[in-house]
Order: structure tokens, then sequence, then C-alpha cells
């Protein structure tokens, strides 16, 4: 049995990504032992890509896609699949926590009868759909609804199928389905729950929502909210809202990354001492020493994973207009083209219909640090809060940073409220979509050597400062103490 | 966390709940009306303008071998159908002629052996004979997996009814051959006509799609994925065929009738009375396509045009109505068709000069291919939906109930002949016209979690 059970979606140490770093450097300072939960959107076995450290006792992967494929003969399905019923509907409105715990009740007691077949296959179960699509009179689409209903309730009732490893301390790393899987923990064993809210679960999954354009359907998607009428996206954002309210309310601590998370409506109803305020933290060392190169063109640099919710695009165009104020600019594209490569496609061809392409350099999945000394401004055009580690070491090497007002990275590049002394900017913070503005920060940054050097110590010693991993690592510690000693 | 967004984009992509399937009609009443057209014909003209045993020999080669080629043909015939008709829909037709090439060159993979064993194992009267034969069973087995490329054409409809009236005259003109060159003769020139007719129908496909054949992309798993609908091909068309294989069986236990052998007099009198359905099986054949397809894409655009689950189920209503009203067409017109040729049944065969003793199989088996034209009709209903069970299910009650019932008929003695084939076909149709319906009526849950949901 591992001291603590991390629970996470996909990420470590499977999937790179900042919050997989994160976590590795979590359990890499950490004297427990550990077990990793690692809930996956397929049933295919999957590739370490982190090494695993000793300190792991074991690694479980659970799919998201799969219910037992049991057929399970059960006597009168209609009454069996018709107590599910209301606390399914429960679950969708405001008694969603009653709902979610007779789920739990209800799975825990057939669970061993249950699959795929009767759940989401049988004429039972086709009979709950519509008359839950009746009950809630969703406007839109019903092939929408259908696959919406199939797809959410799929994931949802495999995490109680899940099998998960033996431990005294559950963390989950995210609100969604690692969140719900805490509840499930919480209420089958009773053991010390951790959440850590690496990002809103809920904003994001709304933000990604937006941006699949719901099937080429915008128009009802986006239909204005009547009275007792839902639209598909108010099934989605109940679910993912209530989901994560369902995770804060059965955590004993949560864990945000920086204060205006604290004042979430997600987290309203849960116990305001339960939650904690621990920022991300990077080894500030490794980056305080990168020496600048002076050399070569202004260099202006986006990383992050190619994909929609980082707004590339808004990028290339801000790119499109630095150029006009600075010729020989450099914009160096830093991030994984795989993961959308249709994302990554249309971007290559609004790069080559604003003729950029010799200035914006698509690097693929390269080490930051490697080009630390080549970047002279970091922009982050992200619609939604991100993981900061980037910037971070960013602002750790003096490079000034322009980003979009989501998430911590207020705090991070004009500093929080309390701050004192008052360091000044690190850069400037924009609105969303804005290329404009962008341009406009990154020319008076690059034109400007005087609020060049002002911004570049300001960040540099707000990180050294406020960000140091010991401060996160000695956080942690002391909650994990906390819960391990007094469970 | 990319999850979600990587399972809404697979869903983006998304074309609707099930793929549809519109040739329906085409790929099962085409085939079934072209045979029994043929050998419906054949068996008249013989009957009516030889002794019996003059052409004897002519009739059983075409018969074997039809009966052989189409159900053994069926699983490449059905598997092909259906990787054509989601080439087209997916906008792929540089897939069709190397998947013709594939057809065929499987075919030829078994149909070879068959078609020699089957022929020289039996030697017929002469070697010329044999191995007309056996091409004659070759050309056939060629001409069906071509007819499944069928749906691939504009105006296929057409080009279906010219192959009803091509094969209609080849069998029409093979028999007037026997008076100057005998059996070979008959033979040779109805696979004259026969090679003619699917170097007619390769032109076309080739010419349509003048693409380079490649091996087609998936066509095999195809044959994993439909296994079901393979099978059920083959059962559909051996299931017609299974009370005259059960009878050829009868002179094993019986002595012969008047001189005569009672399967050829059973064979004979059943093929004739299938033409006593081609007329309105045509009609209604091709009514189906037009009538039935308007609602039945009409309900399948709903998919795509994202109603609400009121205007799918109104449309499922009309399309059920409109099933409806098609079958009760077809049962009056076809009724009232069927009354009338039982009523001047003697008076025909007067006219034609046909063997009284032929009269009761006749009369039993143009009321069992009524039944068996209902049973088809429901068929097509459900290869429309997919309704795979359906599919699988009845052909499968069709040919051992048709097995049995036959069987005991036969035992029963030459009075009981073709009852065993009525009582089968009116059974097996009363079963399949309640399951199909129970089917209809949840046509949604069928379509969305079934057909849908259960094959991803």
């Amino acid at each position: 049995m591992s001291d603590i059970c991390l629970i996470s979606e996909g990420g470590f140490p499977f999937q790179k990504g900042d919050v997989a770093d994160w976590t590795e450097q979590l359990i890499l300072k950490q004297n427990y032992t550990f077990s990793l939960l690692c809930l996956t959107y397929t049933s295919q076995p999957l590739k370490y890509v982190y090494p695993i450290p000793e300190n792991v006792l074991e690694i479980k992967t659970f799919s998201l896609e799969h219910l037992p494929n049991r057929v399970g003969f059960l006597q009168k399905k209609g009454p069996l699949l018709s107590d599910l019923k209301n606390p399914l509907k429960n679950f969708f409105s405001e008694q969603y926590l009653e709902g979610f715990h007779e789920i739990a009740l209800y799975f825990a007691k057939y669970r061993n009868k249950l699959g795929r077949k009767f759940l989401l296959e049988s004429k039972e179960a086709w009979d709950l759909l519509i008359e839950l699509y009746n009950a809630w009179d969703v406007k839109g689409s019903f092939v929408d609804f259908f696959w919406s209903f199939i797809v959410l309730c799929r994931s949802f009732y495999a995490i109680f199928f899940a099998s998960f490893p033996k431990s005294k301390l559950y963390h989950a790393l995210g609100a969604g389905y690692s969140g719900l899987m805490l509840a499930r923990i919480k209420q089958e064993m009773n053991v010390p729950t951790l959440l850590t809210d690496h990002d809103l679960y809920g904003s994001n999954r709304k933000i990604e929502h937006e941006i699949a354009n719901w099937f080429g359907y915008p128009d009802y998607f986006h239909t204005p909210i009547q009275k007792e009428t839902k639209t598909l996206k108010d099934l989605w954002m109940h679910y993912f809202s209530n989901a994560t309210k369902t995770a804060a309310h059965w955590a004993d601590a949560i864990i945000t990354m920086h204060k205006e998370k604290q004042n979430s409506p997600l987290f309203s109803h849960a116990d305001r001492h339960k939650i904690h305020l621990i920022s991300r933290g990077i080894d500030v060392k490794k980056f305080t020493g990168v020496v600048k190169d002076e050399k070569g063109a202004p260099t202006v640099a986006f990383v992050g994973v190619i994909q929609p919710i980082h707004d590339l695009k808004t990028f290339i165009r801000s790119i499109s207009i630095l150029k006009k104020q600075i010729p020989y600019l450099r914009g160096l594209i830093i991030g994984s083209l795989q993961e959308y490569p249709d994302y990554v496609e249309e971007c290559k061809e609004l790069v080559a219909s604003l003729k950029l392409q010799d200035i914006c350099i698509f690097l693929g999945d390269v080490p930051t640090d490697l080009f630390l000394s080549k970047i002279d401004l970091k922009i982050h055009t992200a619609l939604r809060e991100v993981p900061e580690l980037e910037i971070l070491r960013a602002g750790a090497a003096g490079i000034p940073i322009i980003a979009t007002q989501t998430g911590a990275f207020r705090e991070i590049i004009c500093g929080h409220t309390g701050e004192n002394p008052k360091l000044g900017e690190g850069g400037a913070i924009v609105p969303l979509s804005d290329p404009v503005s962008i341009a406009d920060a990154a020319s008076r940054l690059l034109t400007d050597p005087n609020l060049y050097t002002a911004c570049s110590y300001a960040i540099k010693k707000r990180i050294e400062t406020y960000y140091q991993i010991q401060r996160v690592e000695a956080a942690y510690h002391q909650l994990y103490e906390t819960y391990l000693r007094n469970p | 966390m990319t999850g979600i967004a990587l399972t809404l984009r697979r869903l983006n992509k998304n074309k609707g709940p099930t793929q549809i399937f519109l040739h329906a009609p085409a790929m099962i009443g085409g085939p079934w009306l072209i045979t029994f057209l043929t050998l419906g014909v054949i068996s008249l003209l013989c009957e009516s303008l030889f002794s019996f045993d003059t052409a004897f020999l002519y009739q059983t080669i075409l018969f074997n071998n039809f009966s052989l080629s189409l159900p053994l043909c069926s699983p490449i015939f059905f598997i092909a159908t259906r990787y054509v008709s989601d080439a087209i829909i997916q906008k792929k037709p540089d897939r069709i002629p190397g998947t013709l090439i594939t057809s065929l060159f499987l075919l030829y993979l078994y149909m070879i052996p068959i078609a020699l064993f089957v022929h020289l194992f039996k030697r017929e009267t002469s070697y010329f004979l044999s191995y007309q034969a056996i091409l004659n069973l070759l050309l056939l087995s060629t001409f069906w997996i071509l007819f499944s490329f069928l749906n691939a054409l504009f105006n296929y409809w057409l080009i279906i009814f010219s192959l009803l009236i091509g094969f209609f005259f080849n069998a029409l003109s093979s028999v007037f051959l026997y008076f100057p060159f005998g059996t070979e003769g008959m033979l040779f020139g109805f696979n004259l006509g026969i090679g003619l007719l699917c170097s007619l129908v390769a032109a076309v496909i080739l010419g349509m799609y003048p693409y380079r054949s490649n091996w087609p992309k998936g066509f095999t798993a195809y044959f994993k994925e439909y296994q079901t609908l393979a099978l059920s091909g083959g059962l559909v068309f051996a299931s017609f065929f299974i009370d005259k294989w059960i009878l050829c069986f009868s002179t094993c236990g019986e002595t012969t009738i008047f001189g005569l052998d009672p399967s050829r007099i059973y064979n004979s009198s059943m093929l004739m009375s299938t033409l006593s359905i081609i007329p309105i099986m045509t009609l209604s054949v091709m009514k189906c396509e037009t009538l039935f397809f308007k609602s039945y894409l009409s309900y399948f655009r709903t998919f795509h045009e994202k109603t609400d689950y009121l205007t799918l189920e109104k449309k499922k209503e009309v399309l059920f109505e409109r099933s409806l009203e098609i079958g009760r067409n077809f049962l009056i017109l076809q009724g009232i068709f069927t009354a009338l040729v039982l009523f001047i049944s003697p008076i025909l065969f007067e006219i034609l000069n046909i063997n009284f003793l032929q009269l009761g199989i006749f009369r039993f088996g143009t009321l069992g291919v009524f039944f068996n034209a209902l049973i088809l009709f429901t068929l097509i209903i459900s290869f429309s939906f997919d309704f795979r069970r359906f599919l699988l299910g009845i052909p499968l009650a069709f040919f051992f109930s048709n097995l049995i019932f036959s069987y005991v008929s036969m035992k029963l003695g030459f009075p009981y002949y073709g009852s065993g084939y009525f009582f089968s076909s009116s059974l097996i149709f009363l079963l399949a016209s309640v399951w199909v319906i129970s089917l209809f009526k949840n046509l949604n849950y069928q379509v969305f979690i079934k057909n849908s949901l259960c094959r991803r």
C-alpha cells in the first residue's frame, strides 16, 4: 500500500505537459511512496514518456471509454434502471450531491451485475435516455443530445467501475473525472482526500465546447436559456460544474493555484477553511543563469501545445502586425504539433497567407530551456487558464511576458495586491484574441530598452521571491503530513 | 486533459447514427427476379414445346447452376454491395475498379474448384456439355458479382430492367436453339448471352469509374464487420432453393409416377409458378424504391438536419405507414392476381399443353411464392435498416422450415408435393411480419443503439 495515490486524467507518466512535469517534480521531491491512477480515453496500452521514479509503487490505468462488456442476466431490467433515473436527474440539477451519493450507492450494490450492454445498449437504457430528454426539454438536435448523453454517461458510469490502488491518502490532480473518482473513493473508503485544481475544469470545458463549434451548429447551441429549457451547452456545463462541485464537496482539502480561484462559484459550497493556496513553483536557480544572446534578430516566442485553446492564430496575426514596425523580427513557435494536426495545418496556412514563412518558425516539441537565451519576449495567447510553468521559467530567465488575462498570469506579471515591495510590471496583460494589443505591447517592449530592462528585472525578481519550488514542496509536504497523521 | 476535446472532435466527424443503405430493393429483388424469370421461362417453354425428357438436361444444368451460384456468391455479393455503397457515400469512387477485380479474384478462388467438382464429377453426357456447364456456372457467378456493382451506377434501375429483359430473351432464344443444335447448342447459346451481358455490365462499370485498380482499402475487414450480412445473404437465396434440393431426393424413396421423375415434375411446376409473381413483384420492387425510399431518406435526413426527437418520431411514423401502404398494395394486387392464376390454371395448362400432373404442385407453388415474395419484401426493408438479427433469423428460419416441411410433404406422397413450401413460406411470412413490425415500432432504438452504438 502506498502513502499517496495520485489520480489524474492522462498526464504523468504517459503524456508530456505542464501538469505532468509538475506531477513528476511532486513525486521526486516528496519522501512518500506513491501510486498512480491514470484515467485515459483509450483502451490501448500507453507508453511511458517519463522515467518512473523509484518511490512510485504502482501505476494503474483505466479507460473512461470502457465499460465492462458484461451481459449480466438481470431480471426486471426496467425497475433496475428506473432506480438510476432520479439520481441521474439530480446529478444534472442543483441536487447534484444527493444525486452522486445515490448513484455511488447504486453502483456499489449492483456493480458486479452491470455492464455496457445493460447501461447503454438495452432498450431500457434507451427509454431512460428518452425520458430524460423529455424531462429536460432539451432544445436542438436529438442526434447531438444522444451522443452527448452517451459520451457523458459512459465516462461517468466508468468512474464507478474503475479499480484503484490501495493507499492511505488520495490526491486528485484535477476536478473533472479525477475529482469524481476522488469523491467515489471518499464515499467508499472514507480515507483522506486532496484535490488540486490545476485548471478550473468547468470553465475550461466551457471554452473547449465553444471552440468545438458544436457539430457545426452553433446557433442553437447558443440559444438563450429559457425557463425550464436546456440547451446542449447547459447539459455539458451542468455536468462539468456539478462534477467539480461534487469533487470539492468530498475533498478534505482543496488546493488552488492563485487567489482568484478561491472565489470561484464552483467552490462556493465548499468549506472555506479547507481551501488552500499553493502557487506553482520552479527551480529558479536553473534559469537565473541564462545569458542573453544579444546577436540576431529580435525574437518573440510562443510556447505550448499547438491547439485551439492556446490560440496560436492570434500570435501569428500579432506577428504580422509587429513585422511592420520591426522588420527583422523572428517568431519561434515551440510546442507539440502532433495532438491537433488539423489545427496545426490551419495555422501553417495562416502563416503562408500572411507571408510569414520566413519569420514564423515551427520548431515542434523541443526543450524550451535551450532557446531561453535566444528569446527576447514571450507571448502567451491562451484563451483559458493553463499551467504557468513555461511562464515561470521564462520569467526566471528575465524574459518579459505578454499574456492574456487568464488564470494566475496577472499575479505573475503584475504582482498580487499585497506585494511588498512593489516590483513593477514584468511585461503586459492583454485582452483575449487581440493581436493589435499584443503587437502594441510587444513593439513598446522591443523598441524601448529602458522599459525592457525594467520589466526583465521585475519578472525575474518576482519569480525568485514568490515562485520557488522549495516553497511548493514544503507546502505540499505539510499538507500530506497533516492528513496522513490525522486521517 | 484533452480527452473531452478529442471525443468532441471525433463526434464532429460523425456523419450520423448509422450508415444508410439505399440499394436494398435492387440488391435483393434484382437477383431473385432474374433467377426466377429465367428458370420459370425456360421451364414453361420446355414443358409446352418439348416432351418431358427432351430438354430436361438443359433445365437441370441451369437449375443447378442458378441454385448453386446465387447462395455461394452471396457473401461476396453482399459485402461488395456494402463496400461500394460506402465508397460512394464517402466519395471515394476510385475504390470501385479495385473492389471489382478483388471480388472476382476471391470468387474464382472457390468457384472454379466447385464448378469443376460439380460438373466433371457428375460427368454430363459429353465433355463439351461439361465444359459448357462449368462455363455457365462461372459466368453466372461473375454476373452476380458484377450485379453488386450496379448500385454504383446512375439510373441503375434502367440497367437492371434491361438485364431482366436481356435474361428473358436469352432464356427464350436459347430454348429455340434446341432444334438445330440440341442441348449443347442451348447451353452454348445461353452462355453466349450471359457472356455478352457480363461484358456489357463490366464495360459500363469500368467506363464510369476509369480509375486504376488498386487493392481496396479495408475491403477484407468488411468480411469481419459484416459477417452476419454475408451469412444471411447466402441463407436468403439458399432458402428459396432448399425445397427443390430436398425434392431431388424424392426418387430415392419412391417409384416414379407414371414413368416420370417426381423431382423433375416438382421443379418444373414450382419454377413455372414463380412466373405468377414476376410482373407485380417487379413493379413493387421498383415502387418500393420510389415510394418507400423517399420517406426513408427523409427519415435519415433528420440526422443531418439536427432536428429534435419529436420530428424524428413523426418521420418514423410516416416511414412506417409508407411501408405498410406498399405492403398492403402488394398484398391486394398480388392476392387478386394469385387467385386469378389459381382459378384459370387448368385453362392455362390446357392452352400451353402442360402435363396436368403438375397442376397441384403448381397451385401450391403459386400460393407459396406469394408469401415468399412478401418475405422478400420484409427482408428488403430490414436490409435497408441493417436489422442484422432479422436478416439472419428469418432466412435461417425459412431455410429450416422449408427444409423440414418439404421433407415431410415429400414423405406424405405426391399429392402433397409443394405443400411444404407453401406452409413454410406462409408461416415464416407471419413470423417476419410480426418481427419487422416490432422492429419498426422501435426503429429509433434500433438505429441509434443497435446499429450504431453496439458496433462502435
